[in-house]
């Protein structure tokens, strides 16, 4: 099965980062902004790259 | 104590890599496993002359290490780990209290037959002699099981993305899209499993 928008959007969560909901218009999806600031944690750099390393 | 074991038909379980690998990547050993190495003796001493054989089933036990990222990144740095108090244990466990800690990810490799592994890698007879030799071709081959049996799961996508992006704010549309085109890429080409 494909990952759903909540299950990606729960695991960027669970990896340290922050999720935002936009601002926008009624009636459409809800649309969400990722913040990229935990990257300059350079443990949460070390984690990201623990997983990439584990799909290469 | 494994041959005693064995020779009653008892089904044993034995646990390989003892530490986990610190860079996230299956590396080839370079010496074999001591587990391995009680079950060739285990094999040379009695098994082998009366003619019986010992099947081995590879199980690859792998989870999200959501509870632990921050302990695992420390140990990529000072490839050493370090030992928890058991006040850290609790503050970690506080920390992640009212969150998933993950999931675990169990998988089973093929049935590998002892006898056979030999006789192909020209071990037959098992001897004192080329012992060394035999437990470090299968411990070579049960980590390739294991990189084999690993899933792909959605952290390892999600983490390569991000890891990848240069911007300080991503839509999360576009970061969703690219998930699903990495998923239905592995998917379209098979050969790996994934759990999402």
């Amino acid at each position: 099965m494909p990952p759903t928008r909540f299950q990606v959007l729960d695991t960027v969560s669970k990896l340290g980062f922050e999720v935002q909901e936009k601002k926008q218009n009624t009636g459409r999806s809800v649309e969400y902004k990722v913040h990229m600031g935990a990257k300059n944690d350079q443990k949460v750099l070390l984690g990201l790259a623990y997983y990439s390393n584990n799909l290469l | 104590m494994i041959r005693e074991i064995l020779s009653t038909d008892k089904l044993l379980i034995m646990f390989q890599n003892d530490e986990r690998m610190r860079s996230g990547r299956f590396i080839e050993p370079t010496v074999s496993d001591i587990s391995i190495e009680w079950l060739m003796q285990a094999y040379l001493a009695s098994l082998q002359k009366e003619g019986k054989n010992i099947h081995l089933l590879p199980v690859a036990i792998n989870y999200d290490r959501l509870f632990e990222i921050r302990n695992l990144a420390q140990e990529i740095v000072s490839s050493a780990s370090d030992k928890l108090s058991m006040v850290t244990v609790l503050r970690m466990l506080k920390e992640q209290s009212g969150q998933s800690a993950g999931k675990v990810y169990m998988t089973f490799g093929q049935p590998i037959s002892m006898q056979r592994f030999l006789i192909n890698h020209k071990f037959l007879p098992l001897t004192q002699k080329n012992l060394d030799e035999a437990s470090l071709q299968m411990t070579q081959h049960l980590v390739l099981q294991q990189e084999l049996a690993s899933p792909v799961v959605l952290n390892m996508i999600v983490a390569t993305l991000l890891l990848q992006t240069p911007s300080i704010k991503v839509p999360f549309s576009s970061l969703f899209a690219a998930v699903r085109r990495v998923f239905d890429y592995l998917e379209k080409r098979g050969g790996v499993k994934m759990v999402m």
